[in-house]
C-alpha cells in the first residue's frame, strides 16, 4: 500500500514518532531528541500532544503515573468516537492499559503470578517444540519461504494461544482483527468495528471458559478470579493478551532476523556463540524499538519535562525509538551491537505499565532468532520482498522472503 | 516489606538493599539482573533472597532496572564507613 492511499484512507498523516528509514527514526524525530527535547507533535488524527523524546525524560514521565494519567489518556482519545458512555466502559473493561491505579493494580496484581521468570521456564520446552515444528515445515517445504507468514507470526500466535487457552484453530480470524485494530491506516470507524467483533469472540470464549475452567490462563483467572472479574473484564484482559501477545513478539522476530542479515558480523555472533543470545535480544529491543510510543497520558497537574512546562490537561506521549537511540544515555546508540549487553532500553515501557509479558517474549526471541539461525545457517534475504509495515501502532515486517 | 534498616553490619563492597512488595508490579527485571539476590514469590511479587549482597554492581543495575521502583539501596557501606562504624 501507498503512502498516498494510507492517507486517503485512514488516519490523516503519519506522525514523526511514527515515521522510520527501516530501521531508524527518522532524523525529524531524532532533531526533536536533540534540539528542543519535548515538542508538541500533531498525531495521526489531528490531535497536538507533547511527544518525549529523551530516555531521561521518558523514564520520568513513565515512572509517574500519578502526574501522567493513563486513564484520563485513554478518555481523551475515546472522546473521539461515537460510542455511548456504557459502551466505551465496556470496550474499556479489562484493559490494563486504560487505568492508572489503584484500579490499574488490582488487574495486574491477578496476572503477574502467571508471568514470572520462573513461570516462563516451565514453558520453555514447549516453545522450543513449537519453534522446532516451524523450522521443520519451512524445511520440509524448501526455500523461498516468507518468514513472517511461516515462522515469525504464528509462532508466538500458538504460543499465547496455548498460554491463555484460545483455539488456535480461530487464528485466521483473530490474526486478520488484530492486524486491523492496530492498523491505523483504516478509519476509526472500521478499527471500532473490528474492536466490537473482536470482543464479541472474546466473550464466547469466557463463556465456554466459565462453564469449564481448565489449566490455561483464562481458566484461572475465572476459577481464581471469577467473583471478583466482570465477564466483560474477563474478556478485556484476554483481548489484550492475545493482541499483545502476538503483533510484538511476531514484529520483533521478523524485523529482527532482518536487521542480524543486514548486520552480518552481528549475526555470526548470535549464531555462533549460545551465550550471546541474551544480550542480543536486549539489542535488537532496543534498536528496533517496535512499538513507537506508549499509550497516550494526560497530566493531571501542571507540571514539567526537560524543563519544559507542560499544563494540566495536555496530552504526553513517549517516543521509544528517539530515547532508545538517547547518546545521553548510551555510547554511539545508532549501532546495532548484540555485545553491549544492557538492559536499560525502555522498549517494553517502564514503570507500572512496563510489558507483562516481557519475560515470555524474551524467551520466545531467545529461543526463536538462535533456533532459526542454526538450522539455516546460510539464511539470506530474498532482495526486494523486505515489506516494513510502517503505519501501524506496531513496527514490523508485512513479508518477507528468504532463502538458505 | 523489608523492615531493615541501614544499621545492619556489612562487608566492604557490600550493600542494602530494601524492596517494597506494596510498589512491586512482578515484572521480574531484578531476578534477570540478579537471580542470586532476587527471586518472585507465588504472586510473582519480588523476593529478597539476601538483605546485604555483595555483588553491588547486579544490585545497582536491579535497583536502576526495576520498571516500579520497588528497589532501593538503602545505605551503601563503604571501607570508610564501615570502619567508622565498627
Amino acid at each position: 500500500m501507498t503512502e498516498t492511499t494510507t492517507r486517503a484512507r485512514g488516519a490523516t498523516e503519519m506522525p514523526v514518532y511514527m515515521r522510520r528509514n527501516e530501521f531508524d527514526p527518522v532524523p525529524e524525530l531524532t532533531a526533536l531528541r536533540d534540539g528542543p527535547r519535548v515538542a508538541k507533535v500533531r498525531t495521526a488524527f489531528g490531535m497536538d500532544v507533547w511527544a518525549v523524546t529523551r530516555h531521561e525524560d521518558v523514564r520520568e514521565v513513565l515512572s509517574d503515573a500519578g502526574t501522567f494519567s493513563n486513564t484520563l489518556g485513554m478518555a481523551r482519545m475515546a472522546m473521539m468516537d461515537d460510542l455511548s458512555d456504557a459502551e466505551r466502559a465496556r470496550m474499556r473493561a479489562g484493559n490494563l492499559l486504560a487505568f492508572d491505579p489503584p484500579d490499574h493494580t488490582r488487574l495486574r496484581r491477578m496476572l503477574t503470578a502467571e508471568f514470572t521468570i520462573r513461570r516462563m521456564r516451565r514453558l520453555e520446552p514447549r516453545i522450543h517444540e513449537i519453534v522446532d515444528e516451524h523450522l521443520d515445515a519451512m524445511e520440509a517445504k524448501g526455500p523461498p519461504s516468507d518468514l513472517v507468514a511461516d515462522f515469525a507470526l504464528p509462532v508466538p500466535s500458538l504460543v499465547i494461544c496455548e498460554l491463555l487457552g484460545v483455539p488456535y484453530a480461530d487464528r485466521d480470524d483473530f490474526q486478520r482483527r488484530t492486524g486491523q485494530l492496530l492498523d491505523m491506516s483504516l478509519p476509526m470507524a472500521e478499527r471500532r468495528r473490528v474492536g466490537l467483533e473482536s470482543r464479541e469472540y472474546m466473550a464466547t470464549l469466557v463463556t465456554r471458559t466459565q462453564a469449564d475452567p481448565g489449566e490455561d490462563l483464562l481458566g484461572m483467572l475465572v476459577r481464581e478470579h471469577g467473583d471478583d472479574l466482570s465477564f466483560d473484564e474477563l474478556a478485556g484482559i484476554a483481548s489484550l493478551l492475545l493482541i499483545a501477545g502476538h503483533e510484538t513478539t511476531s514484529n520483533m522476530l521478523g524485523l529482527g532476523t532482518l536487521a542480524l542479515l543486514r548486520h552480518p558480523d552481528q549475526l555470526a555472533i548470535v549464531r555462533d556463540d549460545p551465550d550471546a543470545i541474551e544480550p542480543a535480544v536486549e539489542e535488537l529491543l532496543r534498536w528496533l524499538s517496535i512499538v513507537h510510543s506508549g499509550t497516550m497520558k494526560t497530566t493531571t497537574a501542571d507540571t514539567e519535562i526537560g524543563g519544559v512546562a507542560i499544563p494540566k490537561g495536555d496530552t504526553v506521549l513517549c517516543a521509544l525509538p528517539a530515547a532508545n537511540r538517547d547518546p545521553r544515555s548510551i555510547d554511539d546508540p545508532d549501532r546495532l551491537d548484540v555485545t553491549r549487553g544492557a538492559i536499560g532500553h525502555v522498549a517494553f515501557g517502564h514503570g507500572i505499565h512496563h510489558c507483562l509479558g516481557a519475560p515470555l517474549a524474551r524467551m520466545e526471541m531467545r529461543i526463536g532468532f538462535a533456533a532459526l539461525l542454526r538450522r539455516f545457517p546460510t539464511l539470506a534475504e530474498v532482495p526486494g520482498t523486505a515489506d516494513f509495515r510502517s503505519f501501524h501502532v506496531i513496527y514490523g515486517m508485512a513479508k518477507m522472503e528468504v532463502t538458505w | 516489606m523489608s523492615g531493615s534498616t541501614d544499621q545492619g553490619h556489612t562487608e566492604q563492597g557490600h550493600v542494602h538493599v530494601v524492596a517494597d512488595r506494596d510498589v512491586c508490579i512482578g515484572a521480574g527485571m531484578c531476578v534477570m539482573s540478579a537471580e542470586d539476590v532476587f527471586d518472585q514469590d507465588d504472586d510473582g511479587l519480588v523476593r529478597l533472597l539476601v538483605e546485604d549482597p555483595a555483588d553491588g554492581t547486579a544490585v545497582r543495575r536491579a535497583v536502576e532496572g526495576c520498571p516500579s521502583g520497588a528497589l532501593r539501596i538503602a545505605a551503601e557501606q563503604t571501607e570508610r564507613t564501615a570502619r567508622a562504624r565498627n
